[in-house]
């Protein structure tokens, strides 16, 4: 395919996204309730970069996120009357900020950092998913991130037996850097594109990108770029849209986004959208998903495609929700 | 879901929470509810029973992994219930819980054999070997790879070498292999010239089956940082020796031309010797023919001479 032919496709795009929301009698969209707080804020990410944000129904929305609301623990969960875990509490307030609706929701946002707070087992640097413990560099990242958007940050300044919280934070990444430079999601695991945006993110979030070696991570970030254009997550892997953000992000922030070729990436992003039912999927031929649309959109973003609106590489939301916070954190844009 | 809101906590309920899982094992509210009702019979019934209850949420986990090898969610359900499992062993019954440990050994193996990069199956392994063995003593390290005992480390060396011996790509195992030598190497006091040459061998025979293979070439770089700063003139000088003899049979081999670059740097660091920062800059601006995609990466390396 020639690269001034194919063109993003945004009003198929957006008719994809708001008709997602239509399916509900559909089997799959009963299956997908583990995921739907998620699924909301791809969509109302996506959707904003594509300067559509109206096209789905405000008010719906925030009822929506407002019944997903744990009261009683503070957390969110993915859907009314599941569990709250740390992924949906994070998605929750991504979508709340975006809409300028924690008011509105009437969310005690206290009770939502008390709720972050407690997921980080005594004397650790790491947070849990849930109370049953699984932990993960992901949720570090969701912790800090909520905790940053909720402007609670400087909690992490608590001392507990001699050192500061985020001082312990800082200590477990340290642990969970590997000799090429990158993060897995635990102390001893492999270096993985998802698990290195969480840490870069979360690091830059708190002011410690200090610890990274830039030159040698971002070396092994550009090297994800495969012989398409498209990115992998690890050595000899398949290339797939949603690295345009885990690898495009963190070399963001580490000021190397030209070390990957644009171009050939902004094709393969565009060659993987569905021109009949619109949204974009994992490569090309593939069914479209509203995951791997935003993370599409996203990447183009980055890339300075045209006519979409910018994304703030550290908290994956417009760079304008994150300008009005005050939250801007230095990184690079094409 | 009716049966979690009126917080029923029966055997009944947990067959009902079995039949829902295995249609959508991502429905992580159910697994939560699972352990809520298994924690609740456990209060019930004997230690026999509980144990008898806790392998069976490993075959049935095992069962849904070879179909969906991918949902944490039955990862972590099966993390927290070869736990409980071995909380349950008294010190008499040591035999049974190492039984059940080399046992999920086993079972780990064959699911790499499926998927030999499957990072969840890595993950648990780790997890596992660490398991087996955490002390409750708070003064002692119990993470990976730090817990292992060198007979252990031993045996993990073997069984990263065999995965490698398989494909040389599977940069899982080789990763696995950097992190287990360099606590084998730790407990040591140090490594030896030889145990490194081993591995130099090991790697060259990869290079040379496959030089496009990115994962051996990183493998080499973690190599090369273990050198002793005594020998490292040495090794980086046949090593670059070894690369170019390659390179020379493979011209059009990024990797070559990217690791003499790197070493060729290196190698200045240590000696100083500006030709070689001369060669560095002349792979560089090979390199942006080679592969035009990081030309920019290859501008911003080259150095001013
Ligand atoms: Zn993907």
């Amino acid at each position: 395919m020639s690269e001034s032919t194919a063109k993003l496709n945004a009003d198929k795009h957006v008719e994809y996204i708001v008709n997602l929301g239509r399916a509900e009698n559909t089997l799959s969209y009963h299956l997908t309730e583990h995921l739907r707080l998620n699924g909301i804020y791809w969509a109302i990410t996506s959707l904003s970069l594509l300067g559509r944000i109206d096209a789905l129904d405000r008010s719906a929305v925030i009822e929506y996120v407002g019944n997903c609301w744990n009261s009683s623990n503070g957390g969110f969960s993915s859907h009314p009357n599941h569990d709250t875990h740390i992924l949906s509490t994070l998605s929750g307030i991504q979508i709340l900020i975006t809409l300028d609706a924690v008011e509105e929701a009437k969310i005690d946002t206290s009770k939502v950092v008390d709720y972050i707070l407690q997921l980080r087992p005594s004397n650790q640097g790491f947070f849990t998913g849930d109370e049953w413990g699984e932990s993960d560099t992901r949720f570090t990242y969701c912790a800090i991130s909520t905790l940053s958007l909720l402007g609670a940050l400087d909690r992490l300044d608590q001392v507990e037996s001699g050192t500061s919280i985020k001082q312990k934070i800082v200590s477990w990444f340290t642990q969970c850097i590997n000799f090429d430079g990158g993060f897995g999601n635990n102390i001893g695991a492999e270096t993985h594109s998802g698990q290195v945006f969480t840490a870069v993110a979360a690091l830059a979030i708190i002011d410690r990108l200090d610890i990274i070696h830039t030159d040698n991570l971002s070396w092994w970030l550009s090297e994800r770029q495969v012989q398409n254009g498209g990115l992998n997550g690890r050595p000899q892997k398949q290339e797939d849209v949603c690295y345009s953000w885990w690898v495009l992000s963190a070399l963001s922030i580490l000021h190397r986004l030209h070390w990957i070729n644009k171009d050939k990436l902004i094709s393969f992003i565009l060659s993987a959208q569905d021109p009949d039912c619109g949204g974009i999927a994992d490569r090309p031929g593939d069914v479209s998903d509203v995951f791997h649309t935003l993370f599409g959109v996203a990447g183009l973003s980055m890339l300075g495609y045209p006519e979409i609106e910018r994304v703030d590489p550290v908290y994956c939301m417009p760079v304008k929700t994150i300008e009005r916070l005050g939250l801007k954190k230095s990184y690079t844009l094409l | 879901m009716d049966l979690r809101n009126h917080a029923v906590k029966t055997a009944e309920s947990l067959d009902a929470v079995t039949e829902l899982l295995k249609i959508n094992p991502e429905y992580y509210t159910m697994w939560n509810y699972r352990r809520i009702i298994l924690l609740n019979l456990f209060t019930e019934i004997g230690v026999d029973a509980t144990q008898e209850k806790l392998s069976f949420e490993l075959m049935f986990t095992l069962g849904l992994l070879k179909e969906f090898p991918k949902v944490y969610w039955i990862w972590n359900h099966r993390t927290w219930a070869l736990e409980t499992l071995s909380a349950t062993f008294t010190d008499e019954q040591a035999d049974g819980r190492l039984w059940e440990w080399n046992n999920e050994l086993k079972m780990v193996d064959s699911l790499l054999k499926l998927d030999s990069r499957n990072f969840h199956a890595w993950g648990y392994r780790r997890q596992l070997l660490t398991l087996m063995n955490f002390k409750e003593d708070r003064n002692t390290v119990s993470t990976f790879p730090h817990v292992l005992s060198r007979d252990q480390l031993l045996k993990e060396k073997q069984s990263t070498l065999h995965f490698i011996e398989n494909n040389f790509s599977n940069f899982s195992a080789w990763h696995q292999r950097t992190k287990i030598l360099s606590q084998l190497w730790a407990l040591d006091g140090g490594v030896s010239i030889d145990d490194l040459n081993e591995e130099f061998d090991l790697v060259k025979q990869a290079m040379y089956t496959d030089p496009s293979d990115q994962s051996v070439w990183l493998y080499h770089k973690w190599l090369i940082q273990q050198v002793a700063d005594e020998n490292i003139v040495d090794v980086l000088q046949r090593e670059l020796e070894s690369i170019n003899e390659l390179y020379e049979l493979e011209p059009e081999s990024k990797w070559c031309l990217e690791s003499l670059a790197h070493y060729n740097k290196l190698l200045h660091q240590h000696t100083q010797a500006n030709e070689l920062l001369r060669r560095y800059n002349e792979y560089l601006t090979e390199l942006i023919t080679i592969d035009p995609d990081r030309k920019n990466r290859y501008l911003d390396s080259l150095v001013k001479l």
